[in-house]
């Protein structure tokens, strides 16, 4: 196991529940420092894969490993370096800042200075350092998002998994808690899931698109465009917005048909592009 | 009064109702559930009617005399009605350890004494904290009684009224005797009630004489009967009897209530998220199910502790003078009460489901565990169930202790509660490897 071992190694990863296909096979590497956007409809699979990661299920078939470790015989090793942000709140409602963070800071083994001097930091980038002493349940919805993140990063994990930590929150707090996490990039590797297209273009360093229990589409926002023009999609960026109008003209007088055209061009377009327009409806199993 | 709203709120409140498995276990199983215990175990009380039959409860008899007419009385006490004979020795042990609610010893001369014209004394030992069972059995034997008095001196009676007759000798001796030894009871027996109501009158309500005629003291009285209340304590009234079984009993209902609602915490973590956060710290694995075991343990013991500390001071329950055995079997019930509250939280899917499945499995336990109403007057088979209950185990071992004042070990005639606190911890450490197994099927990781 050296630095230079990915963060993240799956090779042809494969989990069924039933009759359900939740990873077909899946690759993905994350590298070390690296950001990485997990995008994907529905049911594509995105929250069994970070489950396999986090070393919370069990594979089918295939080969998970995280900072150099299986996921199958080192779970204890690779936890103690993972921070996982949930989705869900996982806060105590009745117990004031500094006491979830006190639990939670014993828990992963750190010692009483140790956790003191965390938690002031925490409690610091949170933005919570006068709100420390009151109960989680006072909170709005921004600040236990803020204190669910740093919540996760009390133990000084290498990898992170952040799955949709921007969910329900104003767009200051969204960009409070997207500081933050721009504010982890040298220090540890990162994956991030979202429906919030803007964020992982803020953010990532390279987006993965799955479907269907697979990887569609990997690379980084260039890379995607380029990957979405094989299909006769091309994005032009033009340098000034009012020459639009007569870009379209120049095309339409030199026989160039034109099926869609999109303002922007952005990372939306590119997921349905290559996703698919369908709903995707999940049924809780 | 829009009376269409109204309709469709129903039609929405019974369709929201029937989807609820809950709620409809609750009000529809539970019900049905709790009345047949109740039904079966009063039928077994009340003799069930109906050709049904009448339970048999036990009279434990030792015959130290081994005369036709002992040996008649035995038979004839055998044959009644709802009574089951069981001959043993050392019966007064028996009774001490409450595994004997009533026990007739018939001494040496039994025999002789009726053949001599006399009332022969009977020694009949009770259990004060089985009331029911003394009373109804009391009831049951007398008739058996009265007829092998009669007909065991009828032949000196007859022989009084030959001697009337005009016929001499030893006859008329035999009968004179029956007679003063009657009418010598007779006035024993007016002293003692007359005694007896002046008390009741000055306790109040505790003795259903009322002041006048209590049959069921008076007649074993006029049948040279002794009874007597057995109790390893002296000086213990017997209603401390009842009110030990009443704490041994709640204290157990409850501990199982409180602690399985205790458990549920587990779901309420996984519903709000932290049991993730939980699972994802290095070895947290067991730990959370021994954390959540040790709460449950820690608010159980400070319940039971606050019951105890309650029944001490305001009912005069004697945990002081058995503390070692409280504290021995407070551990036990507790590991086994969080145990068993850990593997419905670890099967159970949501509160709602925890909550209307063990309410209705502590309820019945309650009931045939013997927390409601007493064990021995149910039916046989009702009993072999109580023996798979945890309450049956855990208020035995309380009340043994509380009432009987039993120690751990066996200590002369008294048995020890170590039989009742080793079960419960064998069904504390099944029930734990039963919820851990659950557990980590439901929430196992990759490395478990």
């Amino acid at each position: 196991m050296t630095a230079t071992t990915p963060a993240v190694e799956i090779r042809g990863l494969t989990r069924r529940y039933g009759d359900q296909v939740a990873l077909a096979g899946l690759d993905l590497t994350l590298e070390r420092g690296e950001f990485l956007g997990l995008l994907g409809p529905n049911g594509a699979g995105k929250t069994t894969t970070l489950r396999m990661i986090s070393c919370m299920d069990r594979p089918d078939a295939g080969t998970c490993r995280v900072l150099g470790m299986d996921v199958g015989g080192q779970a204890d090793p690779i936890l103690a370096r993972l921070g996982v942000v949930p989705q869900e709140l996982a806060l105590y409602d009745a117990m004031t800042a500094r006491e979830n963070l006190e639990f939670l800071a014993r828990l992963q083994g750190l010692s009483v200075a140790k956790a003191q001097e965390r938690i002031a930091q925490a409690l610091e980038a949170a933005g919570l350092k006068d709100r420390a002493d009151t109960r989680v349940q006072g909170f709005s919805g921004g600040m236990k998002r803020r204190l669910n993140l740093v919540a996760s990063l009390l133990h000084g994990p290498e990898l992170v998994l952040l799955d949709e930590p921007t969910v329900g929150v104003d767009p200051q707090s969204r960009n409070h808690l997207l500081e933050m996490i721009e504010g982890l990039r040298g220090q540890v590797s990162l994956i991030y899931t979202t429906h919030q297209m803007g964020e992982i273009e803020r953010l990532c360093d390279r987006i993965a698109i799955m479907d269907r229990g697979r990887l569609v589409a990997i690379g980084t926002m260039d890379e995607l465009r380029a990957q979405a023009a094989g299909g006769g999609a091309t994005a032009l960026q033009l340098e000034r917005a009012e020459d639009r109008e007569r870009a379209l003209q120049v095309l339409a007088e030199a026989g160039i048909g034109l099926r869609a055209v999109h303002s922007g061009g952005d990372l939306e377009e590119i997921f349905l592009a290559t996703t698919g327009r369908s709903l995707r409806d999940e049924v809780e199993q | 009064m829009n009376l269409s709203s109204a309709i469709q709120l129903t039609r929405k409140d019974l369709k929201l109702f029937f989807r609820d498995r809950t709620a409809l276990l609750l009000s529809l199983v539970l019900p049905i559930a709790l009345a047949t215990v109740f039904g079966t175990a009063m039928k077994g009380m009340s003799g069930g009617g109906g050709g049904g039959g009448v339970k048999d409860l036990t009279l434990w008899v030792e015959d130290l005399d081994g005369s036709p007419q002992s040996t008649g009385l035995v038979e004839r006490l055998d044959a009644a009605a709802g009574i089951a004979v069981k001959r043993e020795t050392e019966l007064e042990a028996r009774v001490r350890n409450g595994k004997a609610a009533m026990a007739l010893v018939i001494p040496a001369g039994y025999g002789a004494e009726l053949e001599a014209g006399r009332i022969p004394r009977l020694d009949l030992m009770r259990d004060p904290s089985q009331p029911l069972t003394v009373q109804v059995l009391t009831a049951r034997m007398l008739p058996a009684m009265v007829m092998q008095t009669i007909e065991g001196s009828r032949g000196p009676l007859f022989r009084r009224f030959l001697g009337d007759l005009g016929f001499p000798a030893p006859g008329l001796e035999r009968a004179e005797a029956i007679f003063e030894s009657t009418f010598d009871r007779m006035d024993a027996l007016s002293e003692d009630l007359r005694t007896e109501g002046v008390e009741t009158a000055g306790e109040g309500a505790e003795s259903d004489a009322g002041g006048g005629f209590d049959f069921l003291t008076a007649a074993p009285k006029m049948l040279g009967i002794d009874a007597r209340d057995v109790s390893s304590e002296e000086g213990r009234p017997p209603s401390s009897a009842g009110v030990s079984h009443a704490f041994s009993a709640m204290a157990v209902m409850m501990l199982m209530f409180s602690l399985v609602a205790g458990a549920g915490s587990l779901l309420d973590e996984q519903q709000q998220g932290t049991l993730l956060r939980l699972r994802l710290v290095p070895g947290a694995a067991d730990a959370i199910l021994l954390g959540k075991g040790l709460f449950l343990a820690a608010i159980g013991a400070m319940q039971l502790s606050l019951l105890f500390l309650y029944g001490m001071l305001v009912f005069k329950v004697p945990v002081l003078e058995h503390i070692l055995e409280v504290l021995v079997i407070s551990l036990a019930v507790l590991a086994a009460v969080s145990a068993m509250g850990m593997v419905f939280a670890s099967y159970c899917r949501t509160r709602k489901q925890l909550e209307g499945s063990s309410t209705l499995l502590i309820l019945i336990m309650s009931a045939v565990g013997g927390a409601w109403f007493p064990r021995e007057m149910t039916p046989d088979w009702f009993q072999a169930a109580g023996k798979f209950t945890l309450t049956a185990w855990a208020m035995d071992a309380y009340h043994g202790a509380l009432w009987y004042g039993k120690k751990l070990w066996p200590s002369g005639q008294m048995q020890g509660i170590w039989p009742e606190v080793a079960v419960l911890l064998a069904v504390a450490l099944v029930l734990a490897l039963v919820a851990r197994r659950a557990y980590h099927r439901r929430f196992g990781r990759a490395a478990a």
